[in-house]
């Protein structure tokens, strides 16, 4: 490689490197763990995680305006083994309590020591069409990841 | 009905398979009749499938409910626009829609290249007619992806199941067309550069005749993205444009890619580098394109969009890793003769820091694309799903983006090929100067946040830059023409599409940086339940409860709470945020309301009211500067149709110069 070749590449292999360094030490501080119900359970109390699980039907209880929402989310495949979620913020428009349309949830928050779930973002999915998992983003409390 | 759109669609993979074969055979073997009977593959396979999208269109419009599609996705309350639209709103129409826009655009680019690119266009016709012989398979083969699948049982429902309210909204009509206008728009470039290296014409003439369509592809790949945001801001209601969800991803790496590739092919044109890059660069965007495609609906990654679980992800894992394996492959086997006839002189170089930013761009794409693709990479390496959200790539894409606006400034105030310190140092005197005085002034006003800061000093450095740029050039062209400022702009501007429509563009992504960084930095969001009387203050302002109004109609229960927003007693606006039940769906849809301006939004969320106690629960946002993004949005766009707007005179003029510098090369 010749002399001016050779230099460029190291610059631009320096730039890459720079980048990469930003990047690796973003992710690092930003990971977040993302469990099914049965790994959080195993896993036990654990700090800004992420849990997916369908809605049990029949355990949503709204409280009065401005009150959070509770409910409990299992495995699919996994029934006997359930969390229990509390959410303060602004509940997505997907997110109902439907037997017929089971509806896939992700929740951001605290698994606490008592066995309860503190969420402080909540994702809502109908698996079953495009244009319900469209919704899962609809007024949400905070913008994700705040 | 569904039979004839079935029987379409198996035309489409037979037409393709011998299309495919024929150019190829034709390419091969010189017999003109091969080739022209390829050609003649892809006006037919164009025909075949507009057949199809009709009897689709035909079902929506009859309200046939017998078909699975059509079932799924309207019913006979939905206006005819959306019944229309509702083509592309689920998996299998998508796809359909997909392989219509490709059928047509090949149609095109035959018809385009009848005088010219012979040897090239067997090859790029049989490229081609692969992606389409993709589509078409996936739709006849993967269950829950054919558009003319009948409900099963037969069954023919009095009512389809409708479209949800959500996408009732003419963003999201045009948002899936202009993406995948966009998608499909690069495999154009990506096919001419395969059949480049294939034939071993690695001249320009690949890229001179694929501009328009790399043009076309980036600016419809634009408007797709910023139509989405525009959507999740008006209508999902969580008082953001852009969450770094895996879909919003999924087409904004493409756009990247492709907006690194649009001007490093400008360096291969002007002086004949970079060729192996730019080759590297459309393979990724290609890539990227169809892998866009598959994460709205392999529901690997769980996100916003996901159409769902489905066979369709190993289709597409298996073609995303064919097409990189084989275009790659055949780079690596033309290496040599991509060799440029100029190399980079100089750190300090026009090249150097266009170069720079391109790797920039890329560097950005790879790093989001890890982001999006960590949690599939950890599960299947450690058993545990690791995910990164907002937080992550703002980090990263925040000092990215001010290194990244600080060299498109400075790009087109150095020279070519080595700048001097004097020459420079003039160039440079008026934007630094303009932007020590923005910095001055930021900074005496009490801004304190450094990311603000930097962002706006560096957004007044560009803007200095282009405005001198067209200063320059108006005051040039007055000296020759002895027009008036405006007259010599309007003129200067025309005859130089390219150029300065690139300019105006640069001048929107600025205006977009700064709605951005407004309404990130200073973003201030409160939440409060409020009873009828009471007010919230959020920052400067107070939005006080004044009324509402519940009522019920034969579809939906409708909750609307009427704010005033004053600030220090001054009244400003009337919001009126509203939460609608459409009882017979089951489905809730909340509507917000916003006042906005140049300087703010005041963005208004009704999260939960009760009827019986008035009470009402809202979040409010303060979104400043954020109307600068959609104006940037604005001015990107209309500068792109500036620089595509065809001119044989300057095209000509453009083709003559660089032949002259060939020539001088070559001697």
């Amino acid at each position: 490689m010749s002399g001016k070749k050779l230099k460029f590449t190291i610059g631009g292999l320096v730039v890459v490197l720079a980048i990469g360094t930003l990047a690796y030490f973003a992710f690092q501080g930003n990971m977040v763990y993302y469990y099914t119900v049965q790994e959080l359970t195993a896993v036990g109390p654990s700090q800004n995680v992420r849990v997916a699980g369908d809605l049990v039907n029949g355990t949503l209880e709204k409280g009065g305006v401005g009150e959070p929402i509770k409910f409990k989310i299992y495995d699919k495949g996994a029934p006997d083994r359930t969390l229990f979620v509390t959410f303060a913020g602004a509940v997505p428009d997907t997110f109902k309590d439907d037997p017929a349309n089971p509806v896939e949830v992700v929740v951001d928050g605290d698994y606490l020591s008592d066995g309860t779930f503190d969420a402080d973002n909540l994702l809502a999915k109908c698996p079953s069409k495009y244009e319900k998992a469209l919704d899962d983003k609809t007024a949400q409390g905070s913008a994700p990841g705040r | 009905m569904s039979q004839i759109g079935y029987t379409a669609l198996l035309l489409a993979v037979v037409i393709s398979a011998y299309g495919i074969v024929a150019s190829l055979i034709g390419a091969r073997t010189g017999r003109r009749q091969f080739v022209k009977s390829g050609e003649h593959a892809a006006y037919a396979l164009c025909g075949v499938v507009a057949l199809a999208a009709i009897i689709l269109i035909l079902a929506l419009l009859a309200r046939d409910f017998s078909f699975e599609y059509v079932y799924g996705y309207t019913s006979r309350e939905l206006s005819w626009f959306y019944t229309i639209s509702a083509f592309w709103a689920g998996n299998a129409g998508s796809l359909l829609l997909w392989l219509l826009i490709l059928a047509i655009f090949m149609a095109v680019v035959v018809s385009q290249n009848r005088r010219k690119n012979r040897e090239l266009l067997p090859y790029v016709i049989s490229i081609l007619l692969t992606v389409a012989l993709f589509f078409s398979v996936l739709m006849i083969v993967v269950k829950g992806a054919n558009p003319f699948a009948l409900n099963p049982g037969g069954v023919t429902p009095a009512n389809g199941a409708g479209l949800n309210p959500m996408l009732e909204n003419p963003g999201m009509v045009f948002h899936p067309v202009t993406t995948y206008l966009g998608y499909v728009g690069f495999s154009i470039p990506f096919a001419f550069a395969m059949g480049a290296l294939i034939t071993r014409r690695l001249g320009d003439s690949w890229i001179r005749s694929t501009r328009r369509w790399t043009l076309l592809a980036w600016f419809f790949l634009f408007i797709g993205n910023i139509v989405g945001a525009w959507w999740a801001y008006v209508t999902l209601g969580w008082g953001g444009y852009w969450a770094w969800d895996p879909v919003e991803n999924a087409s904004f790496l493409p756009w990247l890619t492709g907006t690194a590739f649009l001007h490093s092919v400008m360096i291969q044109e002007k002086k004949d580098m970079l060729k192996v890059w730019n080759i590297v660069l459309i393979i990724m965007t290609f890539v990227l394109t169809i892998f866009g495609t598959f994460l709205t609906r392999s529901g690997i990654i769980s996100s916003v969009h996901s159409f769902g679980q489905g066979s369709l992800g190993p289709f597409f894992v298996a073609f995303i890793a064919l097409a990189l394996a084989l275009s790659l492959g055949l780079l690596f086997s033309r290496l040599d003769l991509l060799k440029s006839r100029n190399e980079l002189d100089s750190f300090v170089s026009r090249e150097t820091s266009f170069l720079l930013n391109n790797l920039i761009l890329v560097a950005m794409a790879f790093t989001v694309l890890w982001g999006v693709l960590f949690p599939i990479i950890s599960e299947a390496v450690t058993g545990n799903k690791i995910t990164v959200g907002p937080p992550f790539f703002n980090q990263v894409m925040r000092p990215i983006g001010l290194v990244f606006m600080l060299i498109t400034g400075v790009c087109p105030l150095i020279a070519w090929r080595r700048a001097s310190f004097t020459n420079t140092r003039k160039n440079f005197a008026y934007p630094a100067g303009v932007s020590i005085a923005v910095l001055a002034l930021l900074l005496v006003f009490g801004m304190r946040n450094h990311w603000a800061i930097a962002s706006f000093t560096l957004a007044a450095f560009v803007l200095a830059t282009i405005i001198l740029e067209f200063a320059r050039g108006t005051w040039v062209r007055r000296q020759m023409s002895g027009e008036n400022p405006a007259k010599a702009l309007g003129s200067l501007t025309w005859r130089n599409k390219r150029r300065y429509g690139g300019y105006i563009v640069h001048v929107g992504v600025i205006l977009v940086i700064i709605g951005i960084t407004g309404s990130h930095a200073f973003k201030q969001e409160e939440k409060a339940t409020l009873a009828k009387g009471e007010s919230m203050t959020v920052g400067k302002y107070e939005l006080t409860y004044d009324s509402f109004n519940s009522y019920v109609t034969n579809e939906k229960q409708v909750g609307e709470v009427t704010f005033t927003v004053t600030e220090k007693g001054k009244y400003l606006a009337t919001v009126k945020p509203v939460k609608e039940y459409y009882v017979n769906k089951d489905q809730t849809w909340t509507r917000i309301d916003r006042s906005s301006n140049l300087s703010r939004d005041i963005y208004v969320s009704l999260l939960d009211y009760s009827a019986a106690t008035g009470k009402a629960n809202v979040q409010v946002d303060i979104n400043p500067l954020v109307s600068w993004l959609w104006i940037g949005g604005f001015v990107m766009a209309l500068g792109a149709i500036v620089a595509i707007w065809p001119d044989r005179r300057e095209q000509r003029r453009l083709a003559a110069r660089y032949e002259r510098q060939a020539r001088l090369h070559e001697s």
